[in-house]
């Protein structure tokens, strides 16, 4: 029997555990109780790990149409689709958050020199991409949070319910806010949660609303504002003096963090607001920001996202879609993707464990789970120490064979050549930042919320200027 | 003797030491959450109580308190009448249906686990470092004890600081 440290890949945060491996298979998990950061810990979700490597459902064998066949059979069906399919633009690939970044290179490769375009992204729970775009594009000068930062800090403000969403969190922050009776914890979400249970000021009703009172007010506290114009925003409010209360607190309050656990991106943007206009040393911790993916996104194709993939299929305009890992129709309830992919000509999905996508798609193909690839994963280097089940292969390798079977050869992009990538068009960026809000915030929240987040999109103004340039 | 202590000032009720419990003891319910509606939830855990109803309700036996301050059940001998479950006060003893014979299901504070010099599974896994597994001398020294049953520590839930 041998042990490895391994990382859980269910949400952002990459636990870690310890793997019992006994002849190639998974034996037993244990608690690793020397790791610096979580300590061991792990959620009710994260205690399933064996489970789902040891599951007997675990697909083995590539089916089309319910039918076993080779994985050479399912390469060439796909090869031709893809061949046949009308334009460059009517392919479509789709790989999980939780593939290693060799993987998610071979993804951008395989589009290149297979596809001809960049319809590749990564895949992240519902809004995800859209709060990684509105934090990753406007957080410019403003410091990601540390762990240690969220131990450290005297004021959290949690926005949404990171205890429900990652436990493990739970343990710093908690432990900041016992650590002195100065210290506290605050929440910013629409109802009562799990988080607000333990909060000294729990500011209830709706996020986004919230949030730019507490710009507001915290502009206000700064004195930067003329008083005509801050009126409607605060005491409008429904708790007036508990969000004054909270902007001096945040204020006042060195090395303070706000805990991002929403799925909201004009909130998110708003979080950016509220951090830039409280000044330096506070800093952003966001539970949606998937460590491998974010990078992808951001630098290979910043304009496509699952949705936008999605709502192609809708159109018609899609011929084949090549889903690994991610499950569309679990993970974008409100999408109707059923219906979307009955628009397709060839629907191929990859999973470890059958899923609702599996079982619309003509093709599947069984994948390994993270333990039983190399790869690198949350930035760390890690190798296979499980076998996988039957012939599943990782996302990469199915890509390979499929790029084989058209004769190409494909190569993962090296690390120069991903940093010498030229950085986001500004303008560009703001753009996309703005289309989001407009889809997402109703016309009554844009007034105000929008403003403020526009304010630091675009002009890149400090915080006094951005107010006079709202006015 | 080591007990299970919870601090409720940081219990979030996650549930994460019922599925590392069932985890660890082959899928059968040992432990539960409650909740007392939004003040605070806790671990429904077996408190090894000094004079343990379930040992004095058992018909045969195979319920009892050892040296160590552990009750323990005896798998040969119970034959799973379920008298245990009627006498608990604290409603942690569940009928574990997955075990041969129909035996109730018990913590014993993993006993192999902590043979092995590892923390009991609850305690290894819980995300906030609520549960704790201490010697009981050195918690009441501590004066940290207060209010809801009685091994809890930290402050209670209806004095909670802000």
């Amino acid at each position: 029997m041998s042990q490895h440290k391994n990382i859980c890949l269910f949400c952002s945060l990459g636990c870690s555990f310890i793997l019992d491996v006994e002849r190639d298979e998974a034996a037993n998990l244990e608690y690793d109780r020397e790791h610096p950061v979580t300590k061991g810990k792990l959620c009710a979700k994260g205690n399933y790990i064996l489970e789902l490597v040891n599951h007997p459902m675990r697909l083995t064998v590539p089916k089309k149409n319910d039918k076993p066949v080779t994985w050479k059979q399912a390469a060439t069906e796909m090869a031709e689709a893809i061949r046949s399919a009308r334009d460059k633009r009517s392919v479509a690939v789709v790989v999980s958050g939780d593939a290693s970044s060799e993987d998610v290179g071979l993804a951008v490769a395989f589009a290149a020199n297979c596809l001809g375009t960049s319809t590749v992204t990564a895949s992240f729970p519902t809004n995800d991409d859209k709060v990684i775009a509105a934090l990753g594009k406007t957080s410019a000068g403003i410091k990601d949070a540390t762990p240690d930062d969220i131990e450290k800090s005297v004021c959290t403000i949690a926005v949404g319910d990171p205890f429900a969403t990652c436990p493990v969190i739970a343990g710093p922050m908690l432990a900041a806010r016992n650590a002195s009776r100065k210290n506290s914890l605050n929440v910013v979400s629409d109802e009562k949660n799990m988080t607000s249970r333990f909060a000294a000021i729990h500011l209830a009703g709706s996020e986004r609303k919230n949030m730019a009172d507490l710009v507001g007010a915290i502009i206000k506290e700064r004195g930067g504002v003329k008083e005509s114009w801050q009126k409607p925003f605060v005491e409008r409010a429904n708790g007036a003096k508990q969000v004054r209360l909270l902007a001096q607190r945040f204020l006042q309050s060195p090395e303070s963090v706000v805990v991002l656990a929403t799925s909201d991106p004009v909130t998110a943007q708003l979080a950016n607001a509220l951090v830039k206009a409280a000044g330096d040393s506070k800093s952003i911790y966001s539970l949606h920001d998937y460590g491998n993916a974010r990078g992808i996104v951001e630098l290979f194709a910043p304009d496509v996202s699952t949705e936008k993939i999605i709502e192609s299929a809708h159109r018609g305009e899609l011929d084949v879609l090549i889903v690994l890992g991610a499950d569309l129709i679990s993970s974008y309830p409100d999408m109707g993707v059923t219906n979307a992919v009955s628009k397709l000509k060839l629907l191929a999905a990859g999973a470890p464990i059958a899923n609702k996508t599996t079982a619309l798609a003509s093709i599947v193909l069984p994948t390994t789970l993270w333990m039983e690839t190399n790869g690198t994963y949350n930035g760390a280097p890690r190798r296979a120490v499980v076998a996988p089940p039957g012939g599943a292969l990782s996302y990469g390798a199915i890509l390979r064979a499929i790029a084989s079977t058209m004769g190409i050869e494909l190569h993962v992009p090296t690390l120069s050549k991903m940093l010498t990538r030229e950085p986001l068009d500004e303008s560009k960026a703001a753009a996309i930042a703005r289309a989001a809000q407009e889809e997402a915030a109703p016309p009554h929240v844009r007034s105000s919320a929008t403003r403020f987040a526009d304010g630091f999109l675009t002009d890149r103004v400090s915080w006094v200027k951005m107010v006079e340039h709202v006015h | 003797m080591k007990k299970l202590f919870v601090n409720l000032d940081v219990c979030i009720g996650c549930q994460a030491h019922s599925v590392a419990c069932n985890r660890v003891n082959h899928n059968v319910l040992t432990m539960q959450s409650g909740e007392v509606p939004e003040e605070a939830t806790l671990p429904v855990v077996c408190r090894h109580c000094e004079s343990a109803a379930c040992v004095n309700a058992c018909p045969n036996g195979s319920m009892k308190r050892h040296d160590d301050g552990v009750v323990r059940r005896s798998m040969a001998t119970c034959t799973g009448c379920m008298s245990c479950t009627l006498a608990c006060p604290f409603g942690v003893l569940t009928r574990g249906m997955r075990l041969a014979r129909h035996a109730s299901s018990k913590c014993d504070l993993c006993a192999s686990r902590v043979e092995r010099g590892l923390e009991p599974a609850c305690v290894a896994t819980c995300p906030t470092g609520a549960l704790q597994h201490r010697e009981v001398e050195e918690v009441y020294e501590a004066k940290e004890v207060l209010v809801i049953g009685a091994h809890t520590i930290g402050h209670s839930p209806y004095v909670r600081r802000s």
